[in-house]
């Protein structure tokens, strides 16, 4: 047992909807309801939610830790919690040493301010002492790599340099604790690649970690220990791997078919349902960057239905067709000889596809007939690290030719 | 962010310096006022009023003029309402004088208090993401005001010598010391109370609006102190603004210092208001992120 840095005992937040919810209640309102009160009144029906209850975590100095779970499983609330950004409603969180927090990069920036002002402003903000910011001014701009705008007000840098800024400021805060909530989820590749460069370094010096984050495969290369969240409660905590694979397979039994048996119900051939399937044949909305599965669609042939064909469309979330395939184009002897009858047809998913989420239509229908278009009647999302912006990756065999050129 | 906030001495394992902080659940009692907090965080004070100043000199056409111009044309409206129209006139002292030393100090109280009033809301999005010491945000609001009253009471100065008003260099020195606290205390109460009031409820902007308007009648800006009633001479200095008004006035035309029994009413309130307002203040910081 290593000595605590963080100390979670009892933990619960509790949210009241109806009441002091989004921008401020009417004084008036208020007024009403203290004078009903006086009346005998009920008060007006509020709800709560808990967005954490009773989550008991110890988390010792050096340790670095994971926190998964889906929205709303409150991954933020503990991280505020522990931030002391806001009160838990019940239990209490003790924590030991200075705890730098970056829930968000370059919150309280001024747009009109220079990139120097702002760092200044910045830093005293996260916690720092002047002096301490104008010790590690140079190694902020240099990590930032933005010195010739530094004195350039920031309302005129583009959004990847602003986040640079935002982010080296607040990697250099000398905390004891570091607490990051999807800092990573922006920016554009180079950026994400420093920004996980420091944080193991960060880690490896000995820091406290609490991170939270949706990419998977980031958060098991950070953090040996994961904490699965769920509904506000601690579902597991354990070896990151363990957890994030056994949280990946609960997310998949959700989902990931769909029922079509009544679209085009008087059809001669028609869809009758589309589905995800890994590779052993469960049914998932979310698979990773490495694994293969396919999409497999049942369809209905009522009446003979010559030149029978099939396509399956993925489209991207920026609205690229990254696949098109269509059942002619593999088998057409096959798709010939479909009499009327029930049919499944299997079309693999190759690992090749990017980091993102994406949509299916089908389209069923013939060279004589123009048949029927399923418009987004699956989604499904890839989850893994890559930060480059390419559709599909494909890892093509490079040649290395010694004594050419 | 460690509460503690002490200097790291190079050399020394943090680890020996820290302390365990506790962030539990509210538990609906008063809590302490905490005011060496506010002075710890003096630099967040500072930074927070230089991005204020920055922000408005960056892009200000006549920058630093406004504040000469303004307690100037609010005096000479003044002296054309008062003075000339309504036949209001000072012992012994010019009109004008008297109002421009009253716009000043006017100017100051109502920036002062509706920036700080405000300050919460402007700075919402840090509340909800970065843990920072929010009693900063209202006093930092206080700042900005100061440059505008030093180069107004310079104003005030020269006016007062050239025209020979009064002002003598102790007058000066004891009257704008304490004078200046006084104010800065009457400012901090309803800005700290005010800007919690504000998280909860938009429409108490209103009342910030309403009251200040309802101030500057009720104070003596326009007319002198000794105008009212004589049963309510003392009573009228259970506004700290008319103390403030008393002190400057001494100091910079040489009208006579209100009684000791006034200024220690004045005084009184202010401080009243100022540990009311930072008790409401402290009472409710707890949930803004939560509201705001």
């Amino acid at each position: 047992m290593g000595i605590p840095a963080v100390i979670l005992e009892g933990v619960g937040k509790r949210y009241r909807l109806g009441e002091h919810h989004g921008s401020g209640t009417n004084l008036r309102e208020q007024m009403v309801r203290w004078g009903g009160r006086l009346l005998g009144r009920p008060a007006p029906v509020t709800h709560d939610l808990w967005s954490l209850r009773d989550v008991s975590l110890t988390v010792e100095e050096g340790q670095a830790i994971g926190i998964i779970g889906p929205n709303g499983a409150g991954k933020s609330t503990l991280l505020k919690i522990v931030s002391d950004i806001t009160s838990p409603t019940e239990g209490r969180c003790r924590t030991h040493g200075r705890v730098g927090s970056l829930l968000e990069v370059g919150t309280g920036f001024h747009g009109a301010l220079t990139g120097r002002e702002n760092t200044f402003l910045n830093g005293a903000i996260l916690g720092m002492k002047r002096n301490e910011i104008a010790r590690r001014m140079d190694e902020i701009v240099e990590f930032a790599g933005i010195e010739r705008f530094m004195d350039t007000p920031v309302r005129r840098y583009s959004s990847g340099m602003y986040l640079r800024l935002g982010f080296a400021i607040a990697a250099h805060l000398e905390a004891d604790i570091l607490i990051v909530d999807e800092v990573l989820a922006v920016g554009d590749a180079e950026f994400q690649r420093r920004c996980l460069g420091k944080m193991n370094e960060l880690e490896e010096s000995g820091r406290t970690v609490l991170f939270v984050s949706h990419n998977m495969d980031a958060l098991v290369g950070m953090c040996p220990t994961a904490v699965w969240l769920d509904q506000g409660r601690i579902r597991r905590i354990g070896p990151a791997e363990e957890v994030v694979g056994e949280y990946n397979r609960s997310v998949t039994l959700h989902g990931g078919t769909t029922d079509l048996a009544d679209r085009f119900p008087d059809a001669d051939a028609r869809v009758t349902a589309i589905s995800l399937v890994d590779e052993a044949d469960r049914a998932l909305s979310v698979m990773s960057t490495w694994s293969t599965g396919h999409i497999v669609i049942e369809i209905a042939v009522n009446e003979p239905y010559p030149g029978l064909d099939v396509a399956v469309v993925v489209i991207n979330s920026s609205g690229t067709i990254v696949l098109d395939e269509c059942l002619r184009d593999a088998t057409f002897e096959l798709a010939d000889r479909m009499l009327p009858g029930a049919y499944q047809l299997r079309c693999p998913v190759p690992a090749i596809l990017s980091p993102g989420d994406y949509s299916v239509t089908l389209w069923l229908g013939s060279a004589y007939e123009s048949g029927e278009r399923y418009e987004d009647v699956l989604t499904f999302r890839v989850d893994g690290v890559d930060a480059r912006r390419r559709a599909v990756k494909l890892g093509l065999p490079w040649e290395v030719i010694p004594g050419q050129g | 962010m460690n509460a503690n906030g002490r200097q790291e001495t190079p050399g020394v394992s943090r680890a020996a310096t820290r302390e365990w902080v506790e962030n539990a659940a509210p538990t609906g009692r008063w809590s302490s006022l905490r005011i060496s907090d506010v002075w710890r965080h003096h630099e967040l004070i500072y930074f927070f009023a230089l991005r204020d100043l920055k922000v408005r000199y960056k892009q200000a056409f006549l920058g630093a003029a406004w504040a000469i111009l303004q307690p100037l044309a609010g005096a000479i409206a003044f002296t054309i309402l008062f003075n000339g129209l309504a036949g209001i006139e000072i012992e012994a002292r010019s009109y004008f004088g008297f109002a421009l030393v009253g716009f000043v100090v006017w100017t100051y109280l109502s920036t002062g208090i509706s920036d700080g009033s405000m300050s919460l809301l402007a700075n919402a999005e840090l509340i909800t993401k970065v843990p920072f010491p929010k009693v900063v945000a209202p006093i930092a609001a206080l700042v900005p005001g100061l440059v505008d009253l030093v180069l107004g009471v310079v104003i005030a100065i020269g006016y007062s010598i050239v025209f020979s008003q009064g002002a003598t260099p102790v007058n000066l020195a004891l009257g704008l010391m304490s004078g200046t606290a006084l104010l800065i205390a009457t400012a901090a109460g309803p800005a700290l109370a005010l800007s919690a009031l504000i998280v909860k409820y938009r429409d108490a902007r209103v009342l910030v609006s309403f009251g200040l308007q309802l101030l500057l009648f009720i104070s003596p800006i326009a007319f002198p102190p000794e105008l009212v009633a004589d049963r309510w001479q003392t009573v009228q200095y259970a506004n700290p603004i008319a103390g403030c008004l008393g002190l400057y006035r001494f100091a910079l035309i040489g009208t006579p210092l209100p009684s000791t029994m006034q200024l220690m009413l004045s005084v009184t309130v202010a401080l009243i208001f100022l540990g009311g307002g930072l008790a409401h203040f402290r009472h409710n910081e707890r949930q803004f992120a939560d509201i705001i």
